[in-house]
């Protein structure tokens, strides 16, 4: 009897072999698998897959295992091992199944005795070059290359092992995180083209001939020195034990996995923790995870080892001033204390004289709880969350615009993209899972742009083809892109159309006046932006004419203090060439913290409820009263900027902040630090003795991602699920504090479990409606808005009309930055991140990731660097109207003269010691990326940094002395 | 609704606000120089009156209604119709 198969779900835990086929259609219709069905036999199975599927995947589909080494369904098919040989009837010889497609009607047969004295061949001549000890290999148990030895029934090696081999191959152990041993390597390549197809770094290549072949990491100088980002995907690729994470060297195979999260950035990856017990031995990107699809960097692959470092708070601890020494006391005894202080507090000040901030790097439902202790147990609406300094004014410009703070696309989007314009953002090293997918795109063919002051490594992209930099000063963005409108509408590249069908005409016609001034052409903002009008307009008609044009943006868009404008002046630019409402397309804000959309999304900020519902209007907070049984202020609350004013000012007493360092990551700090010196009750919920505990009475063990349930949401707006694989190291998760802290003030908080509050959330946020953890195990993940309309959640937004029906044009005037160079301060001083590092460092600084980047260094132009008489290497004085710094000199053809930049990666750096107060004007998202500073050679470190280090030594023997 | 306001609010009594009434005003005065081009003028305040009334906490409200009472000299044109219009929604006695 035929049997037929017909293959439904992909199981993400399995490799296929080759990747599923992508349609070969010309245009911008690149990805997604041909309609066209095909139907084969294999060894006496009917199948029927996509046209384009190699038979090794029909096969693989099937259930039946062909043999391979070469091949993995991540990767293009090869052919180059041939263990995946078949035989196919009306077909000579033994064609490779791997770079052979399926025919309609095709008679594959996968298993003879031809076929078998072929593949044992082959295995024996691997064999004869390859140690012979498995028992001790790392690999044991996850060898492939010891799998198809035995499926081919691999006995003897008539060739001996005497003789020229690579027994003796030295092994490479420079990089902190894995090993590559040469000696067990079958030149399969497979991790070449990982580097060179997932990642798109091309650091590895395969050097000399036959015999001689080996692989090596860029000019065979070994991994550590080479290109080589650590992003994992080589040790993933490699079918033996020649490329092999360092853990599992150390600690053998893991013996079970979880799927959950990682915690850094906002891309969201899902990865497979591999358990040991109670012990995570490596975390491996999960295929089926729609944001990273199997992908990974070295942060979220390797950088995991805080979770267990020596630092971390375990204990609960308080004390009365914070010259005093941490007490150690029980949970109850902490959490009376906090509670008695913040109601003292409340007595003496007034109620709006505490606040709270909540953690954009905990989980939705963590978020959701301590605002709803705020706006409940506190009594006020003085909440906020980090989101207000890095993606305030999106959520301002898109809903003004659009009618919804988010982001409209997927990542998978920009496999449709035909032009990428990318502003402000560096996402090889901020959002590199996604900058990988972006590289891949672009070797493809697609047109980039990228507006940015510096000259960034998405433009040293290996095969790009077309770019454009427009290397503007930083603080013009927003005359950049009205230059930019103003060329397409003067030229007439609009999408007329959409802008009939789907904008409101009164605001069209008022944005079509503004924008068609003088002041806005191409002309008159090149003097302004220092980007050329020949460039500016090139730029323009490079984005409106292509089929779909996608605009990526970061922090270089939103830390400015016209933060909110140029996010409205993006959304224009967007909808007057219609690239609004379906894949390819879109205004796509890359997220900097895991969960800074959630926390938005939660109600972290002062004037919103969760789900971005005004506390002023009494329908929507009527809603919140009724299930939460408290009458909610109407009024908003303070701001974080506010709440470090109000406190200077003596009328802001007492704040709870869980998983945040306010006193390293805000700007200005010598204003965060007098605002923090003078609260009465200062609480930190945190994994480690971070900057802002350092100032703290009470300071709560935090919980790592590790060690609880809930979701993360990313920049996608997917919310994905994050699951406990070891026990809190404090004993309490997150959530289960603040629940505890809130029964303390009074107002009672009763979950058994993270599923309940997201139960909670569903109920009163109408773009939740839908989700629920059932839901989430269901599909995997869920893009909201989830609810009757869209119950598998949304991947793409705006596709019929905006959530305010009609698209809003928004008239963005262009004014200067108050921070303008001077003969004081002649250059302008911008900040951002580096690969290895993340945010404020606290996690990633006690990881292996040291290993490339242990200080900030000031990144200066040569032409700078020369007129001060600078070296490589050299201390440098940073001076600005806030403050004063020291770092060493960073010497780079990347920057453009006039400007400098900065990472602000370890607190020692005081980065922020020099930024300023000033802010967007809409949301007071700080102005992180214009600050005018002088610098010079000088010889010592700044005071303010002697002062940090006494401070810092004097905190660090206080928490010593309690432990 | 005048003791309504005072009760809700932080005691100002003894403390240098300085610093934080400089950022109010510089932070009205942005508001309503980024809504100036929006239109005509009355627009432009109406605007600045919106976004205080939504954005700004109570305290931050009621400091720059009373700075702009008793003196209000560095507020620009707009913000200073803007707060004086809000001053209508929450009004106080001086």
């Amino acid at each position: 009897m035929v049997k037929t198969y017909t293959p439904k779900k992909i199981d993400h835990n399995k490799d296929y072999g080759t990747p599923a086929p992508r349609s070969s259609a010309s245009g911008s219709s690149v990805a997604g698998e041909s309609k066209v069905q095909v139907t084969l036999d294999i060894d006496g199975t009917k199948i029927t897959v996509a046209e384009g599927t190699s038979v090794l995947r029909a096969a693989a589909l099937a259930g039946i295992t062909i043999p391979k080494l070469c091949a993995s369904d991540n990767l293009e098919a090869f052919g180059s091992c041939r263990l995946c040989t078949v035989q196919i009837e009306g077909k000579r010889g033994f064609p490779a199944s791997c770079t052979t497609p399926v025919e309609q009607g095709m008679q594959v047969v996968t298993q003879t005795e031809p076929l078998a004295k072929l593949r044992r061949n082959v295995m024996e001549l691997y064999i004869s070059d390859h140690p012979l000890d498995c028992l001790t290999c790392p690999a044991n148990g996850d060898c492939e290359l010891q799998d198809v030895a035995g499926a081919v029934g691999l006995r003897e090696v008539r060739y001996g092992f005497e003789g020229e081999n690579h027994l003796d191959a030295e092994k490479d152990t420079s990089n902190p995180y894995f090993t590559f041993d040469a000696s067990k390597c079958i030149v399969c390549s497979r991790c070449v083209r990982a580097c060179d197809e997932v990642q798109g770094t091309f650091a590895l290549t395969v050097d000399g001939r036959g015999f001689g072949s080996k692989i090596v990491a860029g000019q065979d100088n070994g991994f550590l020195a080479s290109d080589c980002v650590s992003c994992g995907a080589c040790v993933q690729a490699c079918p033996t034990s020649t490329l092999m994470e360092n853990t599992v060297i150390e600690m053998g195979q893991p013996e079970r996995s979880v799927i959950t999260t990682c915690a850094y950035c906002g891309v969201g990856c899902s990865f497979k923790a591999d358990m040991k017990g109670d012990k995570v031995v490596r975390m491996v990107p999960y295929k089926g995870g729609e944001a990273n699809q199997g992908h990974s960097c070295v942060k979220g692959r390797f950088a995991f080892g805080y979770a267990t470092h020596k630092d971390r708070i375990v204990d609960p601890m308080i004390r009365d001033s914070i010259d005093q020494p941490w007490r150690k006391v029980s949970w109850e005894d902490a959490i009376s204390f906090a509670a008695e202080r913040l109601q003292a507090t409340q007595e003496k000040h007034g109620q709006q004289s505490i606040g709270g901030i909540t953690s954009s790097r905990c989980t939705n439902e963590e978020t959701y709880l301590v605002q709803k202790m705020i706006r409940t147990a506190f009594g006020n609406n003085n909440t906020d969350t980090c989101a207000r300094v890095c993606h305030s004014p999106t959520g301002y410009g898109l809903k003004t615009t659009m009618g919804e703070s988010a982001g409209t696309q997927t990542f998978d989007s920009v496999k449709h993209a035909d032009c990428i314009l990318l502003i402000g953002a560096n996402p090889t090293d901020a959002h590199p899972v996604f900058a990988s997918q972006m590289r891949r795109r672009l070797r493809e063919g697609a047109k980039l742009i990228v507006a940015d002051p510096r000259q960034i490594d998405l433009l040293k992209t290996p095969h790009l083809k077309d770019a454009i930099h427009l290397p503007l000063l930083p603080g013009t963005n927003v005359a950049l892109i009205n230059a930019i409108a103003h060329t397409i509408i003067t030229e007439n590249l609009q999408d007329q159309t959409f802008i009939n069908e789907r904008c409101d005409e009164k605001a069209l016609e008022k944005w079509l006046e503004f924008i068609q001034l003088p002041e806005n052409s191409a002309d008159s903002m090149a003097s302004i932006t220092g980007v050329s009008a020949e460039t500016i307009r090139e730029a323009a008609r490079l984005y409106a004419g292509v089929a779909n044009g996608a605009i990526y943006y970061g922090l270089g868009v939103t830390e400015h203090s016209q933060g909110s404008t140029m996010v409205m002046g993006i959304a224009n630019l967007a909808m007057a060439t219609g690239n609004i409402g379906r894949e390819g397309v879109g205004v796509n804000p890359l997220r900097g913290q895991n969960n800074v959309q959630g926390a938005c999304d939660m109600g972290s900020f002062p004037h919103e409820l969760p789900g971005y519902q005004h506390v002023a209007n009494d329908e929507l907070r009527g809603k919140f009263e009724q299930t939460w049984g408290v009458e909610i202020d109407n009024e908003p609350g303070l701001r974080i900027p506010n709440m470090f004013d109000a406190a200077v000012s003596g009328t802001f007493k007492g704040l709870y902040v869980q998983g945040e360092d306010i006193a390293q990551s805000d700007p200005n700090t010598h204003h965060v630090e007098k605002a923090l010196s003078a609260l009465d009750c200062l609480i930190v919920q945190d994994i480690f003795l971070n900057e802002t505990a350092k100032y703290a009475h009470v300071l709560l063990p935090g919980s790592t991602f590790l060690e609880k349930d809930g979701t993360f949401t990313n920049a996608e707006r997917r919310i994905n699920r994050v699951r406990k694989v070891m026990s809190p190291l404090g004993e309490l998760a997150d959530w289960e504090v603040t629940m505890a802290l809130s029964n303390a003030l009074g107002y009672p908080m009763d979950y058994n479990h993270p599923s309940e509050i997201m139960d909670e959330i569903a109920s009163l946020v109408p773009t939740f409606a839908g989700v629920s953890y059932e839901r989430l195990d269901e599909l995997g993940s869920i893009q909201w808005p989830c609810n009757e309309q869209y119950p598998d959640g949304t991947p793409t937004m705006h596709v019929e009309d905006f959530p305010i029906g009609k698209g809003n044009f928004a008239v963005t005037p262009y004014l200067a930055s108050e921070e303008k160079s001077t003969r004081r301060f002649p250059l302008l001083l911008t900040t951002g991140r580096i690969l290895s590092q993340y945010n404020v460092g606290a996690q990633t600084r006690r990881t292996e990731n040291q290993t490339w980047h242990d200080e900030d260094c000031l990144e200066i132009h040569p032409s700078d660097a020369e007129l001060r008489g600078i070296s490589q290497g050299d201390w440098l004085g940073i001076s600005s109207r806030a403050g004063h710094t020291v770092l060493r000199a960073d010497i780079k053809e990347r920057m453009q003269p006039g400007v400098v930049y900065t990472t602000f990666h370890h607190p020692i750096s005081g980065a922020n010691v020099v930024t300023t107060d000033n802010s967007d004007w809409a949301t007071n998202c700080p102005e992180y990326k214009v600050t005018a500073v002088q610098v010079e050679k000088v010889s010592q470190p700044s005071k303010w940094q002697e002062s940090f280090k006494s401070f810092d030594k004097q905190q660090v023997s206080l928490l010593e002395q309690g432990r | 609704m005048e003791n309504d306001i005072k009760n809700k609010l932080p005691s100002h009594d003894l403390v240098d606000q300085s610093a934080e009434l400089e950022h109010l005003i510089h932070m009205a005065n942005q508001i309503a120089d980024n809504n100036l081009h929006q239109g005509e003028e009355e627009v432009a305040i109406a605007n600045t009156v919106k976004h205080i009334k939504n954005f700004w906490a109570l305290s931050m409200k009621k400091q720059i209604i009373q700075y702009q009472h008793h003196d209000g000299e560095q507020l620009n044109q707009t913000a200073s119709q803007a707060v004086i219009e809000l001053n209508e929604t929450y009004p106080m006695t001086f």
